[in-house]
């Protein structure tokens, strides 16, 4: 659901007021983006699904810092981007090992080369669907966190690059190194993931 | 005349039309002129393909509803209790000053449909009440004597 201007613009005052419906619907309005933005950022499910309520908790408190020089979609998601950056860190410092022993093993197989599955007898095979969207996700997973919110903006999301520029706070030149950098890194790691190139067709 | 490390360099832009015309079509003429770089460009865009297609199941109508066997279902589906979780961090952490009363909370989960329905209901059912009350004969006061039938 995408709001048009003057539907924003007063949602946003109602928003001000503090007024309840107006949160509900605004909730209902972006919980899909947020939500899905938030699981491919942490690619953990109940992780993701109680940061995403911490991200609309946070508009509701600091909505009157929105100033209205971007659209309000674009300013959720870099409350959320910031959400996601400060979870994957406090993460990274609690969990380090064995948090999950799962995840880590695929990680583990992932970074050192070994098999995330068994592997197939013809590459192509594993470039169906399912099979690649996990060795993706994965992939995902071991990317540093500002090169994943650039992939996840921009190759998941589908925004534009004054609207990653926006969201993240980066000059135009710094988002389109690092985010080639970033889909650079992306593509190996899932190669490292599969054990073999990237099939040309 | 790029290196195939420039070229490699410039992938990115060169897949997102953002190189000017003259930088694009050098990308494309090293394209041309190596098979071997060619390929990997390939590879790079089914690369970003994948992940499009991934972005695009999951925003797909279809997106929860269980998937047949080989097509994984979309795992961004909202939790369904989104929404409620919101309203009940926000209740509790305000000390009640938001979403303090329980219609609050349900106008927020219940479609607006609903709610209309159900107060429709109710105002009907209430009316019927109220109408078959009325049309009901008045009980005789309490302490009159009993009708007396007068002897012939």
């Amino acid at each position: 659901m995408t709001l048009d201007l003057e539907a924003e613009r007063a949602l946003v005052e109602r928003l001000r007021r503090r007024d309840e419906a107006a949160f509900n619907l605004f909730v209902r309005a972006y919980q899909v983006k947020v939500f899905s933005l938030v699981q491919r950022m942490l690619g953990n499910r109940a992780e993701a699904e109680d940061l995403a309520q911490e991200v609309f908790i946070t508009v509701f408190r600091s909505i009157d810092s929105f100033r209205g020089d971007a659209r309000l979609g674009t300013w959720l998601y870099r409350v959320a981007i910031n959400h996601c950056k400060n979870r994957i860190k406090y993460l990274d410092r609690r969990v380090t090992r064995g948090h999950d022993a799962l995840d880590e093993e695929g990680g583990r197989a992932l970074t050192e080369g070994g098999p995330v599955m068994s592997r197939p007898d013809r590459p192509d095979e594993a470039m169906q669907g399912a099979e690649l969207n996990k060795v993706i996700e994965r992939a995902l997973g071991l990317l540093e966190e500002e090169h994943r919110a650039l992939v996840v903006l921009r190759d998941l999301e589908g925004l534009s690059y004054e609207e990653i520029m926006t969201i993240t706070g980066l000059p135009e030149g710094t988002v389109k190194s690092r985010l080639h950098r970033a889909r650079a890194a992306l593509r190996e790691a899932i190669e490292r993931g599969l054990g073999y190139k990237l099939p040309e067709q | 005349m790029l290196t195939d490390d420039e070229v490699r360099d410039l992938f990115s832009a060169y897949h997102d039309r953002e190189l000017s015309p003259e930088r694009s079509e050098a990308v494309r003429a090293a394209l041309d002129a190596s098979p071997s770089l060619k390929g990997e460009y390939s590879a790079f865009c089914r690369m970003l393909d994948s992940l499009s297609a991934m972005a695009a199941a999951a925003e797909s109508p279809l997106a929860g509803v269980s998937a047949p066997s080989g097509v994984e279902a979309p795992k961004e589906t909202v939790p369904p209790d989104l929404l409620s979780g919101v309203q009940r961090r926000l209740q509790k952490r305000s000390g009640g000053r938001f979403y303090g009363d329980m219609w609050s909370r349900l106008a927020g989960i219940l479609p607006l449909e609903l709610i209309a329905t159900l107060v429709l209901i109710a105002l009907v059912l209430a009316y019927a009440a109220m109408t078959m009350v009325s049309a009901r004969p008045a009980p005789a006061p309490v302490g009159a004597p009993p009708a007396v039938t007068a002897p012939r």
